[in-house]
């Protein structure tokens, strides 16, 4: 069952509460816990998430007792812009605060779980900052950084496959022959900024929350490899957060940024629901019994 | 030259009545098949005997000679027949093609006198029936018109009588009537039989619409000779190549096509690499130039001898005057438009009505005894067009083409172009003259000049105007255009002027006017100045971008015609200026002066408290102002079979209290096309919210927050789940007093399907883009599928991805065959009272729906949305022309 909600300051934000199933597949029933699973605005794409992504981890996640809400940020989706104070993430911050509010106003939730990638993946760590109510997130192709390690995996998977191919060059020609064409009016790929902190505000950060005992999943795809290129970066990145249980990074290649393929995203929501659930369920053993 | 103005000349040898010369044929091929439509057939005696009882129907009731009678019908053998026996009985016919907006119908009917419609019952809305002057409008199918004297009429008629008006658009602001007698038939339709060498065994297809003069090409010159008119069936084939498969299918030997329409129909050829149909031995291709790369491609795909022929004619001249018909060897980089018929002379002259040299470029004018009669109620007009005057020494009517033109050594014209300031946005000519006669009428304008102006690669309309009353606004100049223009025709900047400038002759010096940049667009609410110097700086730098001189506070950037191009020019020029870098989704969240103002300052601001304090009032004083030009978000679910659909309804906000009881549903598209469209049609749905409609977006079942499996999705399912919408929406909007008008629009397979739907009583029908062919549109979706796993650009590796899925959404295998079987022109279900096509542009493709739905209303705009360009594939767009062009039709009720 799921339920829209508008809310927000200006009544301008949009979302859809997904009620977890009444009989999960196991354990008791988590929405009882008063823990659900917020979905944050992926880029620029609405509250359904990238191919469907979204629903369908609403849906897997129903059916592990789990209840979630996805929603669109203002001027994405089907949100209204009404103008807004502050950097984009302390915008997104401020509005998934709002949504929180709305959500433990109505339902009576008190812990939240994030689920963010992209840009959504930095909403969530800013976010998660700003609100202790945040127990936890999964980020897919979060804030990265070069290491000394990114250069040859880099080159090797960006680039070898295109020099053995013919069609490359022939692309490559044609795109230095068209430079002078006129521009297109529609937006390339990849025009949009991300917001990364430099990296020792991003570990300073990230310290902090797992101090906090949030836990936290990384998920990184070959989609962003001009910044991350081999399984271990991440903790060549933050090497003060190695060896912290809180944290667990999974290095993905294979996968496109917002898994195109249904099979990667059928991985990708395997591995969501999964971590989610046992996340889930050390919350629920380390409080004991449901937050009022 | 006045001089050589001289009286009329005598009237040339009598050719006699067209009608007189047809009964003439009947008595020679009464058994002969004269007519054949949709499987039956009607022999010369049968068409003469039917023509010969409305004729008797029309002198039964009175009707006098020159008496114009209406034709709203569709294409059929009883239309043929009705326009043989209104021409019996002495009177005009007058086609009003059902696709006319009901003002443009209104005006014809009322300039025209006509006092009886022959009509089919399903048009009579087009017209005001209830009024005390209304028209008698006749059924063609009431049995009490086919109960009279079957034998000819025996009526004087003299040549010189009116046989027809066609009417066609100028630049007077209104279409003109142009009078055609019977002697301009007859010398037109022999001069066409002498030509085209038009046989007793030929087969002609009536293709055209009724209110073309290509019509009267088709129907008129086989009658005399005793061929066959075969009208197209208003089923259409299933086939890709239509055109040939009614070639085919018909035996048509003779065949009249727009030029546009047969480069389509030969790059057809090309692309499946067939033949020309064999049966053809005449085509015919006028109304635009051709292209001799195309001449040659037919070539190529000809392999017996057709007779081809270039046409070149106004409307002023029957029909067609010259033609062009190129030898075996000919090739040259022109085509010329040939030489005069039998009957028609052509000259080539200077200012002073003078021949020019061969070689040297004149004036085209065209004589001889097919000229028109003039236009009927526009003596001035008919004055300026049709000159009585010398020509080398020989008095003569002339009529001026308004084209430039040339003589080559061969004897053939080459056309060089127009002589007035014609322009040509999209795929529209404009004759700038109309829109300023327009804003002729409006009372508090004093004088306008029309110009096509150009900003980031987009043509546009800029209107300047020097008003009377200074009060009026554009809003009001757009709206009052609106109402009585072609969407394509309403300017959307205007400068407002207190004279213009002249030259010493008195005329408007152009290189004097202000630049465009400075004039004003149409906007939803009313304009107010920037109030903070933050806010100037943002005004200043949108200013430059979108090429508008005043931005007001709380204007959208996107509804000024912003596009995500533009956006990131505004950024960049935000971070050379102000040395500030925001991410796009900031701008996306804070479209407005001032929202992006706030947002700036917030990013820049100090710890000062005090500041704060202000600086958040303010934020939240404009936040709400602008939250109050935006509509409430209300959520909807629409039970449509077991699934639920998740919808938004945007009632109308009604900001200068224009809300209407009618509300537009939008079909989105399918998979990555769905995504691209998403922020466009929220922004769309906005605009039409502000314009004071109810707005209801959704997801089909199976898609976006709609319940359902993805593999289970059909497109049957989604017809469904539309007519479940709308009929959701009367319920949800009925009241006591009042039933709820509802309109769609579509985009892309949201558009096809749309049409596909049986819904009744729908208002209007916008289809923006839509699928016109299933298997092109498969193969698209197969082709971006295949670039994305293997161009290494979104993988690292080439991936090869399991079936049935394009572009991260599930496709199996029944619903690629359901859009395999699409074909759009054979399978529209819709019943609007408007429908329209909107077009963007389409780099390398084919796609004109306004030759494949020929019985809709096609406007095409210069967005461009790039839907076969794989690098674009996960972009969104931007489509500022066809968002104001969907304003305008909703706005103006469809018409």
């Amino acid at each position: 069952m799921q339920t829209p909600h508008v809310f927000g300051e200006y009544q301008h934000l949009y979302g859809i509460h997904r009620e977890a199933d009444a009989n999960p597949s196991f354990g008791s029933n988590r929405s009882e816990s008063k823990v659900a699973v917020l979905m944050l605005t992926a880029g620029m794409l609405s509250s359904v998430g990238p191919s469907r992504l979204h629903v369908l981890l609403a849906d897997e996640l129903s059916t592990k007792g789990l209840p979630s809400f996805r929603f669109d940020l203002s001027g994405i989706g089907e949100s209204l812009a009404v103008g807004s104070n502050g950097s984009s993430l302390e915008r997104a911050s401020n509005e998934v605060r709002q949504a929180m509010d709305m959500l433990e106003r109505e339902y009576g939730y008190s812990h939240f779980m994030l689920f963010g990638l992209c840009s959504g993946a930095d909403d969530a760590i800013h976010s998660a900052v700003n609100d202790e109510r945040i127990i936890a997130a999964s980020l897919v192709d979060a804030c990265g950084y070069r290491t000394n390690g990114h250069l040859v995996p880099f080159v090797r998977r960006k680039y070898l496959p295109k020099i053995v191919r013919l069609s490359k060059w022939r692309d490559l020609f044609r795109g230095y022959f068209r430079s002078n064409q006129s521009t297109a009016l529609t937006m390339p790929k990849g025009s949009d900024i991300r917001e990364f902190p430099n990296r020792e505000q991003s570990e300073a950060t990230l310290l902090g929350l797992i101090d906090r005992g949030m836990q936290l999943q990384f998920l990184y795809t070959g989609g962003v490899v001009d910044y991350y290129s081999y399984t271990n970066q991440f903790f060549d990145m933050f090497p003060r957060l190695k060896h912290r249980s809180e944290i667990s990074v999974i290095y993905q290649p294979r996968w496109d940024h917002v898994t195109m393929l249904q099979e990667d995203r059928a991985e990708l929501l395997q591995t969501l629901v999964s971590w989610f659930d046992t996340t889930a369920a050390t919350f629920c053993i380390d409080t004991r019994q449901p937050v009022a | 030259m006045l001089s050589c103005l001289i009286a009329p000349p005598e009237t040339s040898t009598r050719v006699g009545l067209f009608i007189t010369r047809f009964e003439q044929q009947v008595s020679k091929s009464g058994d002969s098949i004269a007519i054949e439509f949709e499987g039956s057939v009607w022999t010369y005696e049968e068409v003469n005997r039917r023509a010969n009882q409305i004729a008797r129907f029309l002198l039964d009731r009175s009707c006098e000679r020159e008496d114009r009678i209406g034709l709203c019908m569709d294409r059929s053998a009883t239309a043929i027949i009705s326009m043989l026996g209104i021409m019996k009985a002495g009177c005009a016919f007058v086609p009003l093609d059902p696709e006319f907006p009901k003002d443009r119908l209104g005006f014809i009917v009322e300039d025209a006198s006509i006092e009886m419609i022959f009509c089919d019952p399903k048009y009579l809305q087009l017209f005001d029936v209830s009024s005390d002057n209304a028209p008698i409008f006749v059924d063609p199918h009431d049995e009490q018109l086919w109960q009279s004297d079957i034998e000819n009429v025996a009526l004087e008629i003299p040549e010189t009588s009116l046989a027809y008006v066609m009417y066609t658009s100028g630049s007077t602001g209104k279409p003109k009537g142009v009078q055609i007698e019977h002697r301009s038939l007859t010398t037109y339709c022999l001069a066409d039989v002498e030509v085209y060498q038009i046989k007793p065994t030929d087969r002609t297809l009536q293709f055209s619409t009724l209110n073309f003069d290509i019509a009267i090409e088709e129907i008129f010159p086989p009658l005399l000779v005793g061929s066959a008119v075969v009208v197209r069936p208003r089923e259409r084939s299933e086939t890709h190549n239509e055109l040939s498969h009614l070639i085919d299918k018909h035996r048509i030997t003779a065949l009249h096509i727009a030029t546009a329409y047969w480069h389509e129909w030969v790059d057809l050829l090309v692309a499946s690499n067939a033949p020309v149909p064999p049966s053809l031995r005449l085509l015919i291709a006028t109304g635009e130039k051709v292209s001799v790369e195309h001449f040659r491609r037919w070539k190529r795909q000809c392999n017996h001898q057709v007779l081809w022929c270039n046409a070149y004619g106004p409307t002023e001249t029957t029909v067609t005057c010259t033609v062009f018909i190129p030898s075996e060897a000919w090739d040259e980089p022109q085509m010329p438009i040939g030489k005069p018929l039998v009957g028609y002379e052509a000259h080539i002259l200077n200012d002073h009505y003078q021949s020019v040299a061969i070689g040297e470029t004149g004036h085209l004018y065209i004589s001889g005894d097919a000229l028109a009669r003039g236009y009927l109620n526009r003596d001035d007009l008919t004055e300026k067009a049709f000159l009585n005057v010398t020509v080398d020494g020989r008095s003569n009517r002339i009529y001026r083409t308004g084209d430039l033109a040339r003589w080559l050594p061969t004897g053939d014209i080459e056309f060089s172009g127009r002589v007035d300031h014609q322009m040509k946005i999209g795929s529209y000519r404009i004759e700038p003259g109309e829109i300023e006669a327009v804003l002729s009428l409006c009372e508090s304008v004093s004088e306008s000049l029309i110009i096509c102006a150009e900003n980031a690669g987009q043509k546009f309309l800029a209107a300047y105007v020097v008003r009377k009353d200074n009060s009026l606004s554009t809003s009001e100049l757009a709206a009052f255009l609106r109402s009585r223009l072609p969407i394509y025709m309403v300017p959307s900047r205007f400068i407002f002027l207190e004279s213009f400038p002249k030259t010493i002759n008195g005329k408007i010096d152009r290189k004097a006017l202000p630049p465009v940049e400075s004039g004003e667009v149409d906007r939803t609410g009313a304009y107010q100045e920037a109030e903070t110097d933050s806010e100037r700086e943002l005004a200043a730098i949108w200013s430059n971008v979108l090429s508008i001189s005043k931005i007001g506070r709380f204007d959208d950037f996107f509804q000024l015609g912003g596009s995500s191009l533009l956006v990131t020019r505004v950024i960049t020029q935000l971070t050379g200026k102000l040395n500030i870098a925001i991410p796009v989704r900031d701008f996306f969240a804070n479209p407005t002066i001032a929202s992006l103002s706030q947002h700036l300052s917030s990013l820049t601001r100090t710890n000062n408290v005090s500041s704060n304090d202000d600086e958040n009032q303010r934020r939240h004083a404009n936040a709400i102002a602008l939250r109050r030009k935006l509509p409430s978000i209300q959520p909807l679910t629409v039970e449509s079979r077991s699934e639920r659909l998740a919808a938004i309804k945007y009632p109308s906000v009604s900001t200068n209290g224009s809300r209407k009881n009618h509300t537009i549903v939008m079909c989105t598209a399918m998979g990555h096309e769905a995504t691209r469209a998403y922020r466009n049609l929220q922004q769309l749905a906005i605009r039409l919210s502000q314009d004071g409609f109810d707005v209801v977006r959704f997801d089909y079942s199976c898609t976006g927050n709609s319940t359902g499996r993805e593999d289970s999705a059909t497109l049957e399912d989604w017809r469904c789940d539309i007519a479940a919408v709308v009929n959701h929406v009367r319920r949800d909007s009925s009241t006591d007093t009042a039933t709820p008008k509802v309109s769609l629009l579509g985009i892309r397979l949201g558009a096809t399907l749309l049409a596909q739907t049986p819904l009744q009583d729908i208002e209007t029908a916008i289809l923006w883009d839509p699928i016109l062919s299933g298997q092109d549109y498969l193969n698209l979706l197969r082709s971006m599928h295949r670039f994305e796993l293997e161009s290494l650009t979104r993988y690292l590796t080439f991936r090869k991805g399991q079936p049935n899925q394009f572009m991260g959404c599930a496709c199996p295998p029944s619903m690629q065959q359901e859009i395999r079987t699409i074909q759009l022109s054979e399978s529209i279900r819709i019943n609007a009272t408007s429908r329209w096509t909107i077009e963007t542009k389409r780099e390398g493709v084919a796609a004109k729906p306004d030759l494949v739905l020929p019985t809709w209303q096609h406007a095409a705009c210069d967005d461009e949305i790039y839907w076969e360009a794989k690098e674009y594939s996960q972009s969104s767009f931007s489509s500022p022309h066809s968002t104001r062009l969907i304003s305008s039709i909703f706005g103006k009720g469809g018409v």
